[in-house]
């Protein structure tokens, strides 16, 4: 009934294979391309910081970069002198700069993770409606507060409440329906006209100085990020890496369909639904404080697919690197493109990332999605 | 020794649409055992509700003893490996990283030489060593399967359930993975439970056959001799066909003849 070929072949699956050399050859290309991905992550980690340091030394009458290192080390070990100009302005320009520093990683993490989770290329705190409903939070505090009190935080809580709302609509639904990833999506979209078409009344409602300063927050910049703004930013998204970083094999599993998933142990929904709500938490941190900021978590995975392959282990921290570098570039062209103007960090990604994006698609392997 | 007992079973995606109707199984013995029948009579539901994937209406699947009702989707994984008929894989890594993922119950940080090894078995016993850097996005549909029970036989379950496995297999491959699905349930002593549809492969290689009719019930459980007659397959597909006993083992060799149009057989 089995031929001796194929007896052979069942045979060799409990033969011992640690002196073969094929497989010898194999396991070392196999930790070799580990160690390769390991070494990009660390240098994208590198460029980030460097480009970051080289955009504080960029600023209005900042030091050379010798001197940004000696001011940060300084501020970092609480020996700083605030009362020296240079290092007031170095320090005025530090805080956008670490603003586009840790947005671009969370927003980059959270691309990574909305997308492997519904298994769509299109998926992103946009297409979710997070980033809708923190605009419709943000367009009633600037409106509110434009007309009763100046109260400049109530923009910060409303933005990061009301960018809540869509996850949990999601999560209700999937509850009651066992959502789909596609049904996810498509509900994302759905609140995401409903909060912005909520917007627009808003901003038509309130005109004047109100609907400048929304107009402002709409279009994302991180210009607007202030010191005491870092620390929460920062907790954020460093969570949202450990966290995601902790679940990556799970991901991974995930992102190969449900019934695999469900096959090898792993609750589908449950999973899902963990995943998005850490990404609505960082996400909402982070454009609460920015404004709105698209294509980073959009572009940045599929950049890194490109590159390092779709294995969460590696594609997150790689993304959140990258999301980094893009960002503190951005933030610098913004700076320099039409100065003295500040052309925000928003504007600046999507100019850019639109194109980008576009490259991608025209030009997509059909080995990266 | 691994065993699947089912009792009673009803499935339905809802109340009005019942796909499986009072299932009753007991598999005891290591083996292949092929489910067939028609189009759309709940097979690839059977498989799912062994593994967990989907929960019965009605009825108990029990593992081991074990109701699967109470145990987790981590305790049932540890025990039925579960290949899917078609792979929903959007972004595409390494053939070894894909099959890797089939090691996920086995490693918590990282993989290990050790199941680098039983992946690099698995890509020898498939025949697509040659592939393992390539993205499996690249492949072909044919190589595809191929990775997927490859995927599959690194669970290194005691129950191991594919749909379809010799889809988009060319016809030597078809032979090659059931003649090898065979061994290995001979060989490590497992139970290897697959949704078959070409019959003569079927009746070459399986250890038992289970038959289900519309409206999915079991219509017929035995070894290929019994189950694989004439008279059932015209009953259960709507064609008419001749059994004829080949060769040394007694195989049944079915040769199909005129298909009967039958709305009750066709579920229309």
């Amino acid at each position: 009934m089995i031929s001796k070929d194929v007896r052979d072949s069942v045979d060799s699956w409990t033969e011992d294979i640690s002196d073969d050399e094929l497989f010898s050859d194999t396991y070392t290309r196999y930790e070799r391309s580990k160690k390769i991905k390991i070494i990009a992550i660390i240098g994208l980690v590198i460029l980030a910081f460097v480009l970051a340091i080289y955009s504080i030394q960029s600023g209005p009458l900042a030091g050379d970069m010798m001197d940004t290192v000696r001011i940060l080390w300084e501020y970092i070990t609480g020996t700083v002198d605030r009362d020296d100009s240079t290092v007031h302005w170095t320090l005025y320009a530090t805080w956008p700069v670490l603003g586009a520093l840790v947005g671009g990683a969370g927003l980059a993490i959270c691309g990574v993770i909305m997308q492997s989770v519904l298994r769509n290329p299109m998926a992103d705190p946009y297409t979710t409606g997070i980033s809708s409903g923190a605009s419709f939070g943000a367009a009633i505090a600037i409106a509110s507060g434009s007309m009763l009190v100046t109260y400049p935080s109530l923009t910060v809580v409303m933005a990061f409440i009301f960018s809540l709302i869509p996850v949990l609509i999601i999560m209700f639904i999937s509850k009651m329906t066992n959502a789909s990833p596609i049904t996810i999506i498509m509900t994302g979209i759905g609140i995401m006209y409903i909060f912005n078409a909520l917007t627009s009344i808003i901003r038509l409602i309130a005109g004047g100085t109100a609907m400048s300063a929304l107009d402002n927050w709409l279009m994302g910049d991180v210009q607007l990020v202030q010191e005491a703004d870092l620390p929460p930013m920062l907790v954020l998204t460093v969570l949202g890496i450990v966290l995601s970083m902790f679940l990556a094999s799970r991901i991974n599993v995930l992102s190969t369909g449900d019934e695999n998933a469900k096959a090898m142990g792993i609750n589908a929904d449950r999973l899902r639904i963990v995943c998005l709500v850490i990404t609505a938490v960082v996400s909402a941190g982070i454009i609460s404080f920015t404004g709105l900021i698209g294509f980073v978590g959009l572009v940045c995975p599929h950049i890194v697919r490109m590159f390092i392959g779709a294995d969460n282990k590696y594609l997150l921290p790689a993304s959140a690197a990258l999301g980094s570098a893009l960002m503190v570039v951005a933030h610098l062209v913004g700076k320099m493109a039409l100065a003295p103007t500040l052309v925000p960090v928003g504007i600046i990604m999507s100019c850019v990332g639109g194109p980008v994006f576009i490259w991608l698609v025209i030009s997509r392997n059909k080995s990266t999605w | 020794m691994a065993t699947i007992e089912i009792k009673n079973v009803d499935f339905g995606y809802d109340e009005d649409h019942i796909v499986l109707h009072n299932i009753n199984l007991d598999i005891r013995e290591p083996g292949l055992y092929c489910v067939i029948g028609p189009n759309g009579v709940g097979k690839s539901t059977l498989a799912k509700c062994v593994s967990k994937i989907v929960n019965p209406l009605n009825g108990e699947v029990l593992i081991n003893g074990r109701n699967i009702k109470d145990m987790t989707h981590r305790e049932v994984s540890e025990i039925v490996g579960y290949v899917p008929a078609f792979s929903q894989d959007v972004f595409s890594m390494s053939v070894v990283d894909t099959i890797m993922i089939g090691r996920h119950n086995h490693r918590r940080w990282g993989s290990k030489k050790k199941d680098m090894e039983v992946v690099y078995k698995a890509m020898k016993i498939m025949r697509i060593r040659g592939l393992a850097d390539r993205k499996y996005n690249e492949l072909s549909a044919g190589q595809h399967q191929k990775v997927s029970i490859a995927r599959g036989l690194v669970q290194e379950t005691d129950i191991l359930i594919l749909d379809e496995p010799t889809a988009n297999l060319d016809v030597k491959f078809q032979v090659y993975v059931m003649e090898l699905l065979r061994g290995v349930a001979e060989k490590l002593g497992i139970i290897i439970l697959t949704i078959c549809h070409d019959l003569n492969v079927t009746a070459k290689y399986s250890h038992k056959v289970i038959m289900l009719e519309r409206p999915g019930k079991i219509f017929a459980f035995g070894t290929p001799e019994e189950v694989l007659t004439s008279d059932n397959i015209e009953k259960v597909y709507g064609i008419k066909c001749r059994v004829i006993d080949e060769g040394e083992h007694h195989v049944p060799l079915i040769i199909l003849g005129e298909p009967i149009m039958n709305d009750a057989i066709d579920g229309i």
